[in-house]
């Protein structure tokens, strides 16, 4: 089984930067725990799902992958205005 | 298909009631450490009212509702909208959202600018709801001669809050003031204009996050 091992990290002057590798791990490794939760973390454009024991901790990166959506959730807001209209409609 | 065939026995979001009371509370100025203070309260009667919680979301004797209210008359005005006033629903082109004497009217930067804007919702705080044999006909007043209709709409700005004491649940609330229920896409199209509508964030907010 391939897992990945990494990290994030966040830097004072807003640059980011992902650290991530495969990890081989031969057949029936233990090395997972039973329980575990996976998480997405969207970061950029990429989705980084993240795997935590059930008390939070970090255990490592599962997959990062590009997001097919480019724009985040507050970039589609903004992106999105409306037509200044009403004022035409006045009796 | 604007409403759906069969009602479910659910009071869900955009569902279309009967009887339910509308109260507006009107002050001259915000009561600011006053003991006394005079107040008027509005109470009328809708014809029709919106159930305004997210779909489950009704319970505790209490529901949020908002009017149908009747359309405006200079909507067909524009031919765009005249053929299907529900257009103002989803989102259109900057040509679209207004009538075609406007836009030729506006200078070529307004028109570039405008343009920019892309597809996007007009009369970002209305609704509207298709005509149904079930909603009353009604006459719209206007400058070109008056018109019949039942289309109806929702004005985002209208909602409120009503106590009654059957309301427990979506599915324990009397089922029988539910008259229409909107078709799933009806609904989504309602979804989607509201969260944009309440998730528009302010200029000067953008500005300051940059």
């Amino acid at each position: 089984m391939n897992i990945c091992e990494g990290r994030v990290k966040m830097h004072s002057s807003g640059e980011e930067a992902i650290e991530a590798k495969v990890k081989n791990e031969g057949t029936g490794s233990p090395s997972i725990p039973s329980e575990y939760k996976d998480i997405i973390y969207a970061f950029d454009k990429y989705e980084i799902k993240v795997r935590l024991t059930p008390d939070n901790q970090f255990i490592g990166i599962v997959e990062v992958k590009v997001n097919k959506d480019f724009l985040s959730y507050k970039q589609k807001v903004t992106s999105k205005g409306f037509h200044d209209v009403e004022e035409f409609y006045k009796e | 298909m604007f409403y759906e065939e069969k009602r479910q026995k659910v009071l869900r979001f955009g569902d279309v009631l009967q009887g339910y009371l509308l109260s507006t509370p009107i002050i001259p100025e915000p009561i600011v450490e006053k003991p006394l203070y005079d107040c008027h309260i509005d109470i009328g009667l809708p014809n029709y009212t919106i159930v305004m919680d997210p779909c489950c979301r009704t319970k505790h004797k209490m529901i949020s509702l908002s009017p149908l209210i009747e359309i405006w008359g200079t909507f067909f005005k524009n031919l765009y909208l005249a053929e299907d006033l529900t257009r103002i629903n989803r989102e259109m082109g900057p040509q679209q959202a207004v009538p075609p004497q406007i836009w030729e009217s506006f200078p070529e930067e307004e028109k570039e600018k405008r343009l920019t804007e892309g597809r996007v919702y007009a009369f970002e705080n209305l609704f509207i709801y298709a005509p149904h044999p079930l909603l009353l006909e009604y006459k719209v007043p206007r400058k070109e001669g008056d018109i019949k209709t039942n289309y109806y709409m929702l004005d985002f700005r209208n909602t409120y809050k009503l106590r009654c004491d059957k309301i427990n649940s979506p599915t324990d609330a009397p089922l029988e003031s539910k008259i229409l229920q909107l078709s799933v896409d009806t609904r989504s199209e309602l979804r989607n204009k509201i969260s944009t509508y309440y998730g528009k964030p302010p200029l000067e907010d953008k500005i300051s996050e940059d």
